[in-house]
């Protein structure tokens, strides 16, 4: 069999209906294969670097656009290439939305989607994706442009779109059991999004303009270092009942101000809507996204979640994280793609 | 005192008491004065759940090359030609163009009404502009057009792009599915 005999096979294993988690740090593409789930996952981020660099980067097996004249080094490794120079990444998003006017990075993210999510499976194959609720504490936080660029990005690759809340995901990927009624709370990298679902519906969403974004660069000016140090720090794995280093004391000082904020964000957001919300059983919290990878994350939520407790406007059953935070919500957007309507 | 339309962006009903408004569900809305708006202490509480939006109303202006058909007395003709006077306008309510009486000023007349209509146009978007700012809680999403590209995806890039992949056994992913489709169908 040729390698495009099996390439075609491959493809044709893979059930219609792809979820995509498009984050500020990751975009994550996860499909279905008989009873696997298969995720890909590229790293948000590029540098630009002059084009006589391109044979380097083909030697070195470095992922790389070529688009016109310019030269751009790709995910995971343009963090480590801007490391080596010395500079500062560029993100194609902040804050958990693309940044608007930034024609670059907009065709930059399509070829990242172009990559993880393949071609479709059939024409017109349904693509859930991910977008955040506009922040509470951010002043003009809108998600429209946002999930406007999304969607045409996708149309453009063949796709059918379909919007869904990254909170609202996770409680469709983890809350099964209690057919999907849950809090889900996903600490991103540029904000923290939330969302009460109870029978599958969104009764309450909405964000905080805070997440591991917020953490570095608060603990980088504490520790004088830079945003960008305490990234690799906390990707190294940082565990925050016992941190090491200053650095690593910043870093679990701010998880915890991070979490006293979400939690407190949602008494009040819940306040707010008290007379609409009625929920008659106690229901789960579910934490996930990258930031609440860090060791001890769950214990420092439980453990501030009590002093909490007595405020918090719903009863909960447990609290606990997601199986894999890093695709939680790409395997809850799955679930929705595959689903019929 | 100008008007704004205030719209529920959430899927919640909003009640704001001092206003009288409440509003059933996403979609929802119902138009209010500014100062109502202005003087409202329990918006501060909603203002995430509602989209605020001044009422542009455009000021009409009688603008050459149009004008009100009788008001100028219609020029008789000259005298000797056999034509007759014409008939004095029905009603003075309604516009209509002169441009078609004149002739041979036909392309100037045009360019002039382009320009014209342009500046009708500027006119109002600046109305808008100052609308807005002049709000009480001008911060929320933006209202206005946003620009999409025609074509994103760049054709013939040269892209090698490493990931990360995965995969995991998730057996229980078909009941998920079925237990999910039932939940929405309720």
């Amino acid at each position: 069999m040729s390698k495009q005999d099996s390439k075609k096979v491959a493809m044709s294993d893979l059930e219609s209906g792809v979820g995509l988690d498009c984050g500020t740090m990751n975009f994550v593409a996860a499909r279905k294969s008989g009873d696997s789930i298969k995720t890909t996952r590229v790293r948000d981020a590029f540098i630009d670097l002059p084009v006589e660099q391109k044979r380097m980067l083909t030697v070195s097996n470095t992922s790389y656009v070529k688009l016109d004249d310019k030269l751009l080094v790709i995910g995971d490794e343009a963090l480590e290439t801007a490391n080596l120079f010395n500079r500062e990444a560029r993100r194609p998003m902040s804050g958990g939305v693309i940044t608007p006017g930034e024609i670059d990075a907009q065709q930059v993210i399509s070829l990242m989607l172009g990559r993880i999510l393949g071609k479709p499976v059939r024409p017109g194959e349904r693509c859930a994706y991910s977008v955040p609720a506009p922040a509470v504490d951010v002043s003009g936080s809108d998600v429209t442009y946002h999930s406007a660029i999304l969607k045409k990005i996708l149309v453009e690759l063949g796709y059918s779109p379909e919007p869904t809340n990254e909170a609202h995901a996770i409680v469709f990927s983890e809350c099964q059991k209690e057919n999907f009624s849950g809090l889900g709370i996903s600490y991103g990298s540029g904000m923290t999004n939330v969302c009460l679902s109870y029978n599958a519906m969104s009764a309450l969403e909405f964000s905080v303009g805070r997440g591991g974004d917020w953490i570095d660069t608060n603990a980088a000016r504490a520790v004088s270092t830079t945003a960008a140090k305490i990234c690799k720090i906390k990707e190294d794995g940082v565990d925050i009942r016992k941190p090491l280093s200053r650095e690593g004391e910043a870093v679990a000082l701010y998880i915890q101000a991070l979490i006293d904020y979400s939690i407190d964000s949602i008494i009040k957001q819940f306040a707010k809507a008290k007379n609409e919300l009625l929920i008659p059983k106690p229901i789960p919290i579910v934490v996930s996204g990258g930031t609440s990878l860090a060791t001890g994350f769950l214990e420092k939520f439980r453990e501030r979640f009590e002093s909490f407790r007595s405020k918090f406007p719903v009863q909960v059953s447990e609290i606990r994280s997601a199986q894999d935070p890093m695709t939680a919500v790409a395997t809850g957007l799955l679930l929705i793609a595959q689903t019929e309507d | 005192m100008g008007l704004v339309r205030v719209v529920n962006v959430s899927s919640l009903s909003v009640a704001i008491p001092d206003m009288l408004v409440h509003l059933a569900g996403r979609g929802d809305e119902t138009t209010v004065g500014s100062d109502v708006v202005s003087s409202s202490k329990d918006l501060s509480s909603v203002r995430h759940l509602v989209r605020l939006i001044p009422v542009v109303t455009e000021k009409k202006m009688p603008l050459w090359p149009f004008h009100k058909p009788g008001t100028p007395a219609p020029a008789a003709p000259p005298t000797g030609t056999g034509l007759t006077p014409p008939s004095p306008p029905q009603s003075d309510t309604t516009m209509a163009p002169t441009v078609p009486a004149v002739h041979g000023d036909g392309p100037l007349l045009s360019e002039i009404r382009d320009l014209l209509k342009v500046l009708v146009h500027q006119g109002s978007a600046t109305s808008h502009t100052t609308g807005r700012q002049s709000l009480p809680d001008a911060a929320g999403p933006s209202d206005a057009p946003i620009f999409i590209p025609d074509s994103i995806v760049p054709r013939g890039a040269e892209v090698k792009i490493n990931m990360n992949s995965s995969e995991v056994q998730k057996p229980d992913f078909e009941s998920a599915k079925n237990a999910l489709s039932k939940a929405r169908k309720r």
